[in-house]
Protein backbone atom coordinates (compact mmCIF):
# COMPACT_ATOMS: atom_id res chain seq x y z
CA UNK A 1 0.00 0.00 0.00
CA UNK A 2 1.15 3.31 -0.79
CA UNK A 3 1.68 5.83 1.75
CA UNK A 4 -0.34 8.68 1.34
CA UNK A 5 2.08 11.59 2.28
CA UNK A 6 -0.06 14.72 3.33
CA UNK A 7 0.87 18.58 2.37
CA UNK A 8 -0.21 20.97 4.86
CA UNK A 9 0.09 24.40 3.84
CA UNK A 10 2.27 27.03 5.75
CA UNK A 11 -0.31 29.65 6.88
CA UNK A 12 0.40 33.24 6.12
CA UNK A 13 2.21 35.79 8.56
CA UNK A 14 -1.84 37.55 9.77
CA UNK A 15 -3.55 34.20 9.77
CA UNK A 16 -0.89 32.87 12.06
CA UNK A 17 -1.35 36.48 14.04
CA UNK A 18 -4.96 36.10 14.30
CA UNK A 19 -5.02 32.65 15.28
CA UNK A 20 -2.68 33.11 18.29
CA UNK A 21 -4.59 36.27 19.81
CA UNK A 22 -7.80 33.67 18.96
CA UNK A 23 -6.23 31.15 21.24
CA UNK A 24 -4.84 33.70 23.93
CA UNK A 25 -8.16 35.26 24.22
CA UNK A 26 -9.73 31.91 25.10
CA UNK A 27 -7.07 30.44 27.01
CA UNK A 28 -6.42 33.65 29.00
CA UNK A 29 -9.73 34.65 31.33
CA UNK A 30 -9.20 38.63 31.46
CA UNK A 31 -9.47 39.96 34.50
CA UNK A 32 -12.22 42.38 35.25
CA UNK A 33 -11.00 45.90 37.14
CA UNK A 34 -13.24 46.26 40.55
CA UNK A 35 -15.15 48.93 39.66
CA UNK A 36 -16.43 47.12 36.29
CA UNK A 37 -16.90 44.03 38.40
CA UNK A 38 -19.05 46.37 41.00
CA UNK A 39 -20.91 48.11 37.87
CA UNK A 40 -22.04 44.17 36.49
CA UNK A 41 -22.46 43.01 39.85
CA UNK A 42 -25.34 46.07 40.40
CA UNK A 43 -26.78 45.55 36.86
CA UNK A 44 -27.09 41.45 37.54
CA UNK A 45 -28.22 41.57 41.34
CA UNK A 46 -29.21 44.60 41.41
CA UNK A 47 -30.19 47.42 44.43
CA UNK A 48 -33.00 46.04 45.54
CA UNK A 49 -31.34 42.34 45.93
CA UNK A 50 -28.30 43.71 47.46
CA UNK A 51 -30.16 45.61 50.41
CA UNK A 52 -32.79 42.94 50.59
CA UNK A 53 -33.74 42.96 54.03
CA UNK A 54 -36.66 45.06 55.32
CA UNK A 55 -35.53 44.35 59.25
CA UNK A 56 -31.64 45.38 58.51
CA UNK A 57 -33.01 48.09 56.69
CA UNK A 58 -34.84 49.85 59.24
CA UNK A 59 -32.55 48.75 61.85
CA UNK A 60 -29.96 50.67 59.40
CA UNK A 61 -32.06 53.83 58.95
CA UNK A 62 -32.76 54.08 62.65
CA UNK A 63 -28.93 53.46 64.00
CA UNK A 64 -28.77 56.81 61.07
CA UNK A 65 -31.18 58.94 62.47
CA UNK A 66 -30.42 58.05 65.90
CA UNK A 67 -26.74 58.53 65.95
CA UNK A 68 -26.74 62.13 63.91
CA UNK A 69 -29.68 63.64 65.82
CA UNK A 70 -27.41 63.00 69.08
CA UNK A 71 -24.30 64.71 67.57
CA UNK A 72 -26.29 67.31 66.15
CA UNK A 73 -28.81 67.87 69.63
CA UNK A 74 -26.42 67.71 71.88
CA UNK A 75 -24.82 70.69 72.75
CA UNK A 76 -20.81 70.98 72.20
CA UNK A 77 -19.03 71.66 75.45
CA UNK A 78 -15.22 72.00 75.52
CA UNK A 79 -12.61 73.83 72.93
CA UNK A 80 -12.16 73.62 69.08
CA UNK A 81 -8.89 71.00 69.45
CA UNK A 82 -11.72 68.55 71.22
CA UNK A 83 -14.30 69.24 68.47
CA UNK A 84 -11.83 67.79 65.59
CA UNK A 85 -10.75 65.01 67.93
CA UNK A 86 -14.47 64.16 68.34
CA UNK A 87 -15.17 64.34 64.77
CA UNK A 88 -11.25 61.19 64.02
CA UNK A 89 -13.27 59.30 66.83
CA UNK A 90 -16.82 59.23 65.70
CA UNK A 91 -16.77 59.44 62.16
CA UNK A 92 -16.63 55.69 61.38
CA UNK A 93 -19.16 54.85 64.23
CA UNK A 94 -22.14 54.93 61.98
CA UNK A 95 -20.17 52.81 59.14
CA UNK A 96 -19.25 50.62 61.83
CA UNK A 97 -23.21 50.06 62.96
CA UNK A 98 -23.48 49.24 59.19
CA UNK A 99 -21.15 47.05 58.58
CA UNK A 100 -21.10 45.16 61.74
CA UNK A 101 -24.88 44.55 61.74
CA UNK A 102 -24.67 43.20 57.88
CA UNK A 103 -21.75 41.35 58.26
CA UNK A 104 -23.07 39.25 61.25
CA UNK A 105 -26.40 39.03 60.04
CA UNK A 106 -24.99 37.82 56.61
CA UNK A 107 -22.57 35.18 57.93
CA UNK A 108 -24.63 33.48 61.12
CA UNK A 109 -27.44 33.29 58.68
CA UNK A 110 -29.15 29.78 58.39
CA UNK A 111 -28.62 30.89 54.25
CA UNK A 112 -25.64 31.18 54.43
CA UNK A 113 -24.39 27.86 52.79
CA UNK A 114 -26.98 28.60 50.03
CA UNK A 115 -26.18 32.16 49.36
CA UNK A 116 -22.06 31.12 49.77
CA UNK A 117 -22.82 28.55 46.57
CA UNK A 118 -23.98 31.58 44.60
CA UNK A 119 -22.34 33.31 41.51
CA UNK A 120 -22.55 36.82 43.82
CA UNK A 121 -21.42 35.18 47.40
CA UNK A 122 -22.11 35.94 50.98
CA UNK A 123 -18.55 38.15 51.15
CA UNK A 124 -19.30 39.72 47.79
CA UNK A 125 -22.73 40.92 48.93
CA UNK A 126 -21.06 42.26 52.41
CA UNK A 127 -17.90 43.91 50.50
CA UNK A 128 -20.53 45.88 48.46
CA UNK A 129 -22.37 46.91 50.78
CA UNK A 130 -19.35 47.95 53.08
CA UNK A 131 -18.60 49.92 50.22
CA UNK A 132 -21.84 51.44 50.15
CA UNK A 133 -22.19 52.13 53.56
CA UNK A 134 -18.85 53.93 53.72
CA UNK A 135 -19.97 56.22 50.81
CA UNK A 136 -22.98 57.23 52.68
CA UNK A 137 -21.11 57.50 56.34
CA UNK A 138 -18.84 60.06 54.16
CA UNK A 139 -21.33 61.94 52.66
CA UNK A 140 -23.82 61.92 56.00
CA UNK A 141 -20.65 62.86 57.84
CA UNK A 142 -19.95 65.75 55.61
CA UNK A 143 -23.72 67.22 56.19
CA UNK A 144 -22.86 67.21 59.38
CA UNK A 145 -19.59 68.33 59.81
CA UNK A 146 -21.01 71.41 57.63
CA UNK A 147 -23.77 72.17 60.14
CA UNK A 148 -20.95 71.88 62.64
CA UNK A 149 -19.23 74.52 60.91
CA UNK A 150 -21.99 76.82 60.49
CA UNK A 151 -23.15 76.63 64.14
CA UNK A 152 -18.97 77.11 65.48
CA UNK A 153 -17.32 79.30 63.24
CA UNK A 154 -13.92 77.92 64.72
CA UNK A 155 -14.22 74.85 62.79
CA UNK A 156 -12.62 74.85 59.45
CA UNK A 157 -14.87 72.93 57.26
CA UNK A 158 -12.10 71.60 54.98
CA UNK A 159 -10.04 70.28 58.15
CA UNK A 160 -12.76 68.85 59.20
CA UNK A 161 -13.72 67.01 56.43
CA UNK A 162 -10.20 65.94 55.22
CA UNK A 163 -10.03 64.90 59.20
CA UNK A 164 -13.28 62.60 59.07
CA UNK A 165 -12.86 61.39 56.14
CA UNK A 166 -9.39 60.07 57.08
CA UNK A 167 -10.52 58.39 60.21
CA UNK A 168 -13.31 56.80 58.49
CA UNK A 169 -11.17 54.75 55.93
CA UNK A 170 -8.18 54.22 58.03
CA UNK A 171 -11.08 52.56 60.55
CA UNK A 172 -12.38 50.96 57.67
CA UNK A 173 -8.92 49.52 56.38
CA UNK A 174 -8.34 48.12 59.97
CA UNK A 175 -11.74 46.43 60.19
CA UNK A 176 -11.69 45.25 56.83
CA UNK A 177 -8.15 43.55 57.93
CA UNK A 178 -10.17 42.30 61.14
CA UNK A 179 -12.55 40.48 59.68
CA UNK A 180 -10.83 38.80 56.85
CA UNK A 181 -8.27 37.21 59.41
CA UNK A 182 -11.09 36.06 62.41
CA UNK A 183 -14.79 36.30 61.90
CA UNK A 184 -15.99 36.11 65.05
CA UNK A 185 -18.15 39.06 67.14
CA UNK A 186 -14.85 38.86 69.60
CA UNK A 187 -12.50 40.91 66.60
CA UNK A 188 -15.06 43.45 66.44
CA UNK A 189 -15.10 44.49 69.93
CA UNK A 190 -11.33 44.23 70.01
CA UNK A 191 -11.46 46.29 66.72
CA UNK A 192 -13.59 48.89 68.60
CA UNK A 193 -11.53 48.71 71.90
CA UNK A 194 -8.40 49.59 69.97
CA UNK A 195 -10.02 52.39 67.79
CA UNK A 196 -11.20 54.04 71.22
CA UNK A 197 -8.57 53.23 73.45
CA UNK A 198 -5.65 54.09 70.90
CA UNK A 199 -7.01 57.58 70.39
CA UNK A 200 -7.65 58.32 74.25
CA UNK A 201 -4.15 56.58 74.96
CA UNK A 202 -2.24 58.97 72.85
CA UNK A 203 -4.46 62.09 73.58
CA UNK A 204 -3.71 61.05 77.20
CA UNK A 205 0.16 60.11 76.62
CA UNK A 206 1.15 63.38 74.21
CA UNK A 207 -1.54 65.64 74.00
CA UNK A 208 0.70 68.20 72.03
CA UNK A 209 1.31 65.80 69.49
CA UNK A 210 -2.36 64.45 68.80
CA UNK A 211 -3.35 67.96 69.00
CA UNK A 212 -1.01 69.23 66.38
CA UNK A 213 -2.05 66.38 64.14
CA UNK A 214 -5.36 67.50 63.63
CA UNK A 215 -5.16 71.22 64.27
CA UNK A 216 -1.90 72.13 62.80
CA UNK A 217 -1.10 69.64 60.15
CA UNK A 218 -1.40 70.97 56.56
CA UNK A 219 -4.48 70.16 54.51
CA UNK A 220 -2.59 68.83 51.86
CA UNK A 221 -0.96 66.04 54.41
CA UNK A 222 -4.21 65.20 55.31
CA UNK A 223 -5.60 65.09 51.23
CA UNK A 224 -2.65 62.88 50.58
CA UNK A 225 -4.08 60.41 53.95
CA UNK A 226 -7.12 60.34 52.45
CA UNK A 227 -6.06 59.18 48.95
CA UNK A 228 -3.63 56.42 50.35
CA UNK A 229 -6.50 55.46 52.99
CA UNK A 230 -8.83 55.33 50.22
CA UNK A 231 -6.78 53.45 47.53
CA UNK A 232 -5.89 50.58 50.57
CA UNK A 233 -9.55 50.71 51.89
CA UNK A 234 -10.58 49.76 47.74
CA UNK A 235 -7.40 47.21 48.11
CA UNK A 236 -8.55 45.65 51.26
CA UNK A 237 -12.67 45.35 49.93
CA UNK A 238 -11.02 43.74 46.75
CA UNK A 239 -9.51 41.11 49.01
CA UNK A 240 -13.16 40.70 50.91
CA UNK A 241 -14.67 40.12 47.43
CA UNK A 242 -12.26 36.78 46.15
CA UNK A 243 -11.97 36.21 50.32
CA UNK A 244 -12.51 32.41 50.41
CA UNK A 245 -13.45 30.51 53.35
CA UNK A 246 -11.02 28.22 54.90
CA UNK A 247 -12.84 26.65 58.29
CA UNK A 248 -15.62 24.78 57.71
CA UNK A 249 -18.21 22.25 59.42
CA UNK A 250 -17.97 18.84 60.24
CA UNK B 1 -14.86 16.55 34.18
CA UNK B 2 -14.67 17.42 37.94
CA UNK B 3 -11.43 15.89 39.70
CA UNK B 4 -10.68 14.80 43.35
CA UNK B 5 -6.91 15.23 43.38
CA UNK B 6 -5.07 14.29 47.02
CA UNK B 7 -7.48 15.96 49.03
CA UNK B 8 -7.33 16.09 52.54
CA UNK B 9 -8.95 18.24 55.15
CA UNK B 10 -8.11 19.11 58.65
CA UNK B 11 -9.74 21.26 61.46
CA UNK B 12 -6.76 21.54 63.96
CA UNK B 13 -5.70 17.94 65.40
CA UNK B 14 -9.20 16.22 63.60
CA UNK B 15 -8.55 14.87 59.98
CA UNK B 16 -12.02 14.80 58.18
CA UNK B 17 -11.01 12.82 54.77
CA UNK B 18 -7.44 12.01 54.12
CA UNK B 19 -5.87 11.66 50.64
CA UNK B 20 -8.69 11.21 48.71
CA UNK B 21 -8.83 11.47 44.94
CA UNK B 22 -11.87 10.63 42.68
CA UNK B 23 -13.22 11.51 39.16
CA UNK B 24 -16.90 12.54 37.97
CA UNK B 25 -18.46 12.28 35.05
CA UNK B 26 -22.05 13.46 34.12
CA UNK B 27 -24.29 11.27 35.57
CA UNK B 28 -25.58 10.43 39.25
CA UNK B 29 -23.22 9.70 42.08
CA UNK B 30 -24.51 8.30 45.28
CA UNK B 31 -21.75 9.10 48.33
CA UNK B 32 -23.15 6.60 50.54
CA UNK B 33 -21.58 6.68 54.10
CA UNK B 34 -22.67 7.28 57.84
CA UNK B 35 -23.11 10.56 59.69
CA UNK B 36 -19.96 11.98 60.36
CA UNK B 37 -17.58 10.16 57.92
CA UNK B 38 -16.58 12.77 56.22
CA UNK B 39 -19.54 13.52 53.43
CA UNK B 40 -21.02 17.01 54.23
CA UNK B 41 -16.71 17.99 54.38
CA UNK B 42 -16.75 16.56 51.05
CA UNK B 43 -19.61 17.88 49.56
CA UNK B 44 -18.75 21.47 50.85
CA UNK B 45 -15.10 21.34 49.36
CA UNK B 46 -16.92 20.53 46.12
CA UNK B 47 -19.23 23.66 46.62
CA UNK B 48 -16.10 25.94 47.46
CA UNK B 49 -18.03 26.64 50.78
CA UNK B 50 -14.43 25.35 52.20
CA UNK B 51 -11.11 24.49 50.63
CA UNK B 52 -8.66 21.28 51.08
CA UNK B 53 -6.15 21.50 53.55
CA UNK B 54 -3.72 19.64 51.19
CA UNK B 55 -4.80 18.85 47.39
CA UNK B 56 -7.00 20.56 44.94
CA UNK B 57 -10.53 19.84 43.32
CA UNK B 58 -10.18 20.58 39.17
CA UNK B 59 -13.33 21.15 37.10
CA UNK B 60 -11.90 20.92 33.28
CA UNK B 61 -8.57 21.19 34.38
CA UNK B 62 -9.09 24.03 35.92
CA UNK B 63 -8.47 24.21 40.09
CA UNK B 64 -12.28 25.11 41.23
CA UNK B 65 -10.88 27.92 43.86
CA UNK B 66 -9.24 29.68 40.93
CA UNK B 67 -12.40 29.62 38.71
CA UNK B 68 -14.15 31.23 41.74
CA UNK B 69 -17.45 32.70 40.55
CA UNK B 70 -17.07 31.01 36.99
CA UNK B 71 -17.29 27.36 38.70
CA UNK B 72 -19.92 28.87 41.06
CA UNK B 73 -21.88 29.73 37.97
CA UNK B 74 -22.13 25.97 36.63
CA UNK B 75 -23.43 24.93 40.29
CA UNK B 76 -26.42 23.94 41.83
CA UNK B 77 -26.09 22.98 45.69
CA UNK B 78 -28.57 22.37 48.39
CA UNK B 79 -26.98 22.41 51.98
CA UNK B 80 -27.61 19.54 54.56
CA UNK B 81 -29.32 22.58 56.67
CA UNK B 82 -31.43 24.53 53.61
CA UNK B 83 -31.83 27.85 55.80
CA UNK B 84 -34.62 30.53 54.06
CA UNK B 85 -36.00 33.86 55.28
CA UNK B 86 -39.61 32.71 57.24
CA UNK B 87 -41.43 35.66 56.24
CA UNK B 88 -40.56 35.26 52.49
CA UNK B 89 -42.63 33.06 50.03
CA UNK B 90 -40.76 30.77 47.75
CA UNK B 91 -41.67 33.03 44.89
CA UNK B 92 -39.72 35.71 46.64
CA UNK B 93 -36.66 33.75 48.11
CA UNK B 94 -35.92 32.34 44.68
CA UNK B 95 -36.22 35.94 42.97
CA UNK B 96 -33.64 36.80 45.67
CA UNK B 97 -31.24 34.11 45.33
CA UNK B 98 -31.77 33.96 41.34
CA UNK B 99 -30.31 37.18 41.21
CA UNK B 100 -27.31 36.08 43.46
CA UNK B 101 -26.82 33.51 40.85
CA UNK B 102 -26.84 36.27 38.40
CA UNK B 103 -29.59 35.33 36.48
CA UNK B 104 -32.24 38.60 35.29
CA UNK B 105 -35.99 38.71 36.35
CA UNK B 106 -37.48 37.96 33.51
CA UNK B 107 -35.42 34.73 32.92
CA UNK B 108 -35.95 33.87 36.79
CA UNK B 109 -39.80 34.56 36.92
CA UNK B 110 -40.56 32.18 33.80
CA UNK B 111 -37.94 29.41 35.04
CA UNK B 112 -39.34 29.71 39.11
CA UNK B 113 -43.04 29.16 37.91
CA UNK B 114 -41.67 25.90 36.10
CA UNK B 115 -39.92 24.46 38.81
CA UNK B 116 -41.74 25.32 41.65
CA UNK B 117 -44.40 23.11 39.51
CA UNK B 118 -41.82 20.43 38.97
CA UNK B 119 -41.44 20.06 42.50
CA UNK B 120 -45.12 20.43 42.87
CA UNK B 121 -45.19 23.63 45.18
CA UNK B 122 -46.99 25.94 42.36
CA UNK B 123 -50.22 26.12 44.76
CA UNK B 124 -47.99 27.61 47.72
CA UNK B 125 -46.05 30.23 45.26
CA UNK B 126 -47.13 33.15 46.93
CA UNK B 127 -47.32 31.80 50.45
CA UNK B 128 -44.53 32.44 53.39
CA UNK B 129 -42.79 29.99 54.01
CA UNK B 130 -42.78 29.71 57.86
CA UNK B 131 -45.81 27.91 57.25
CA UNK B 132 -44.35 24.94 55.16
CA UNK B 133 -43.89 21.61 56.21
CA UNK B 134 -40.13 20.33 56.38
CA UNK B 135 -40.60 18.74 52.71
CA UNK B 136 -41.97 21.64 51.61
CA UNK B 137 -39.13 23.61 52.57
CA UNK B 138 -36.85 20.52 51.29
CA UNK B 139 -38.30 20.69 48.05
CA UNK B 140 -37.71 24.41 47.43
CA UNK B 141 -34.11 23.79 48.24
CA UNK B 142 -34.22 21.50 45.41
CA UNK B 143 -36.02 24.02 42.92
CA UNK B 144 -33.45 26.59 43.87
CA UNK B 145 -30.41 24.58 43.23
CA UNK B 146 -31.88 24.03 39.75
CA UNK B 147 -32.36 28.11 39.18
CA UNK B 148 -28.90 28.54 37.04
CA UNK B 149 -29.64 24.91 35.06
CA UNK B 150 -26.50 24.19 36.73
CA UNK B 151 -23.52 21.71 34.69
CA UNK B 152 -22.86 20.72 38.27
CA UNK B 153 -25.46 19.80 40.95
CA UNK B 154 -24.41 18.48 44.42
CA UNK B 155 -27.25 17.56 47.13
CA UNK B 156 -26.53 17.25 50.72
CA UNK B 157 -29.10 14.76 52.12
CA UNK B 158 -31.73 16.00 49.70
CA UNK B 159 -34.39 13.60 50.85
CA UNK B 160 -34.60 14.51 54.60
CA UNK B 161 -37.91 15.37 55.45
CA UNK B 162 -39.43 13.51 52.07
CA UNK B 163 -42.26 11.58 52.57
CA UNK B 164 -42.32 8.48 50.04
CA UNK B 165 -44.44 9.96 47.72
CA UNK B 166 -41.83 12.66 47.25
CA UNK B 167 -39.13 10.18 47.59
CA UNK B 168 -40.27 8.58 44.29
CA UNK B 169 -40.76 11.87 42.67
CA UNK B 170 -37.14 13.35 43.87
CA UNK B 171 -35.51 9.90 42.10
CA UNK B 172 -37.84 10.23 39.11
CA UNK B 173 -36.57 14.23 38.75
CA UNK B 174 -32.81 13.20 39.46
CA UNK B 175 -32.86 10.42 36.96
CA UNK B 176 -34.34 13.13 34.64
CA UNK B 177 -31.90 15.89 35.53
CA UNK B 178 -28.89 13.09 35.49
CA UNK B 179 -28.86 12.94 31.53
CA UNK B 180 -26.63 15.67 30.75
CA UNK B 181 -24.80 17.00 33.87
CA UNK B 182 -23.39 16.10 37.15
CA UNK B 183 -25.51 15.40 39.88
CA UNK B 184 -23.70 14.32 43.43
CA UNK B 185 -25.93 13.27 46.03
CA UNK B 186 -25.06 12.74 49.82
CA UNK B 187 -27.15 10.49 51.74
CA UNK B 188 -26.93 7.76 54.63
CA UNK B 189 -30.27 6.18 53.30
CA UNK B 190 -29.31 3.51 50.59
CA UNK B 191 -32.96 3.44 49.22
CA UNK B 192 -32.99 7.15 47.77
CA UNK B 193 -29.58 6.24 45.61
CA UNK B 194 -29.48 2.45 44.70
CA UNK B 195 -31.69 2.27 42.14
CA UNK B 196 -30.40 5.82 39.98
CA UNK B 197 -26.86 6.22 40.58
CA UNK B 198 -24.60 5.24 38.30
CA UNK B 199 -21.66 5.21 40.57
CA UNK B 200 -21.98 5.17 44.52
CA UNK B 201 -18.98 6.66 47.02
CA UNK B 202 -18.71 4.97 50.24
CA UNK B 203 -15.89 6.68 52.52
CA UNK B 204 -14.25 4.70 55.34
CA UNK B 205 -12.00 5.78 57.86
CA UNK B 206 -11.55 9.31 56.40
CA UNK B 207 -10.46 7.51 52.82
CA UNK B 208 -12.37 6.13 49.34
CA UNK B 209 -13.22 2.89 50.21
CA UNK B 210 -15.16 2.29 46.92
CA UNK B 211 -16.70 4.33 43.87
CA UNK B 212 -18.09 1.53 41.75
CA UNK B 213 -21.26 0.28 40.22
CA UNK B 214 -23.89 -0.94 42.31
CA UNK B 215 -23.61 -4.30 40.78
CA UNK B 216 -19.54 -4.13 41.51
CA UNK B 217 -19.57 -3.03 44.96
CA UNK B 218 -22.53 -5.95 45.86
CA UNK B 219 -20.31 -8.44 43.89
CA UNK B 220 -17.60 -7.83 47.08
CA UNK B 221 -19.77 -9.60 49.28
CA UNK B 222 -21.12 -12.49 46.65
CA UNK B 223 -21.70 -15.68 48.11
CA UNK B 224 -21.46 -14.27 51.41
CA UNK B 225 -24.32 -13.14 52.40
CA UNK B 226 -26.97 -15.69 53.79
CA UNK B 227 -30.46 -16.00 55.38
CA UNK B 228 -31.21 -18.56 57.51
CA UNK B 229 -34.20 -19.29 60.42
CA UNK B 230 -33.35 -19.59 64.01
CA UNK B 231 -34.98 -20.07 67.27
CA UNK B 232 -35.64 -16.57 69.30
CA UNK B 233 -33.48 -17.96 72.16
CA UNK B 234 -30.35 -18.65 69.65
CA UNK B 235 -30.55 -14.84 68.71
CA UNK B 236 -28.32 -13.40 71.47
CA UNK B 237 -25.33 -16.31 70.27
CA UNK B 238 -26.19 -15.92 66.91
CA UNK B 239 -25.33 -11.83 67.23
CA UNK B 240 -22.09 -12.34 68.76
CA UNK B 241 -21.08 -14.97 65.86
CA UNK B 242 -22.36 -13.39 62.95
CA UNK B 243 -22.07 -9.81 61.28
CA UNK B 244 -26.44 -9.52 61.22
CA UNK B 245 -27.95 -7.35 58.67
CA UNK B 246 -31.39 -7.84 59.16
CA UNK B 247 -33.89 -9.95 61.29
CA UNK B 248 -37.54 -10.54 61.31
CA UNK B 249 -40.04 -12.32 63.51
CA UNK B 250 -42.29 -14.63 61.43
CA UNK B 251 -44.49 -17.78 63.15
CA UNK B 252 -42.31 -17.53 66.51
CA UNK B 253 -39.11 -18.61 65.21
CA UNK B 254 -36.66 -15.78 63.79
CA UNK B 255 -35.28 -15.02 60.20
CA UNK B 256 -32.05 -13.80 59.75
CA UNK B 257 -30.19 -11.91 57.30
CA UNK B 258 -26.70 -12.25 57.91
CA UNK B 259 -22.73 -12.45 56.08
CA UNK B 260 -20.94 -15.10 56.56
CA UNK B 261 -17.36 -15.66 54.83
CA UNK B 262 -16.23 -19.27 55.30
CA UNK B 263 -18.01 -22.38 54.62
CA UNK B 264 -21.23 -22.29 54.97
CA UNK B 265 -24.07 -24.46 56.88
CA UNK B 266 -26.63 -26.86 55.51
CA UNK B 267 -29.52 -25.33 56.53
CA UNK B 268 -28.12 -21.98 55.21
CA UNK B 269 -29.51 -20.34 52.40
CA UNK B 270 -27.45 -18.08 50.04
CA UNK B 271 -29.05 -15.10 49.14
CA UNK B 272 -27.40 -12.31 46.14
CA UNK B 273 -25.92 -9.30 47.96
CA UNK B 274 -27.56 -6.11 48.02
CA UNK B 275 -25.74 -2.67 48.70
CA UNK B 276 -27.93 -2.12 52.09
CA UNK B 277 -25.59 -5.40 53.19
CA UNK B 278 -22.64 -4.26 51.86
CA UNK B 279 -23.35 -0.75 53.85
CA UNK B 280 -24.22 -2.48 56.85
CA UNK B 281 -21.35 -4.89 56.92
CA UNK B 282 -19.02 -1.81 55.83
CA UNK B 283 -19.38 0.45 58.64
CA UNK B 284 -21.06 -2.32 61.32
CA UNK B 285 -18.83 -0.77 63.88
CA UNK B 286 -19.83 2.61 63.12
CA UNK B 287 -23.60 1.53 62.72
CA UNK B 288 -23.04 -0.60 66.57
CA UNK B 289 -20.94 2.43 68.35
CA UNK B 290 -24.69 4.53 67.28
CA UNK B 291 -26.86 2.17 68.92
Amino acid sequence: MQKDKFNIPMPDDSTIDRQISQIVSKGLVRRESFSSYLRSMVQQVGWRHLFSDRLELSFIVMIAIGLYSLFLIMPIHGDVQSLYAYIFLLSPILFLAFSIYTYMNKTQNATYDVEMACKYNVYQVVAFRMLAFSVSTMILNTLAIAFVAMKYEEIHFVRAFMISGTSLFLFSIILSIALMNRRTKGIVIVTITIWLLGNNILRSVNNEFYNGMLLHMPVIVYAVALLGCLILYMNYLKKLIIFKQTEGVF
Amino acid sequence: MLVVKDVSKRYGDFTALQQVNMEFNTGLYGLLAPNGAGKTTLIKMLATLITPSEGEIQYNGKNILEMDEQYRDLLGFLPQQFGYYKNYSPKQYMLYLAALKGIGKKEALQKIDELLDKVALSDVVNKKMKKFSGGMIQRVGIAQALLNDPKILILDEPTAGLDPKERARFRHLLTELARERLVIISTHIVSDIESIANEIIMIKNKQLLYKDSVEKICATLNGNVFETTIDFDYLEEFRKKYVLLSEKQEYGKMIVRFIHKGAPEMEWNSVPSQLEDVFLYEYRDVIEGEE
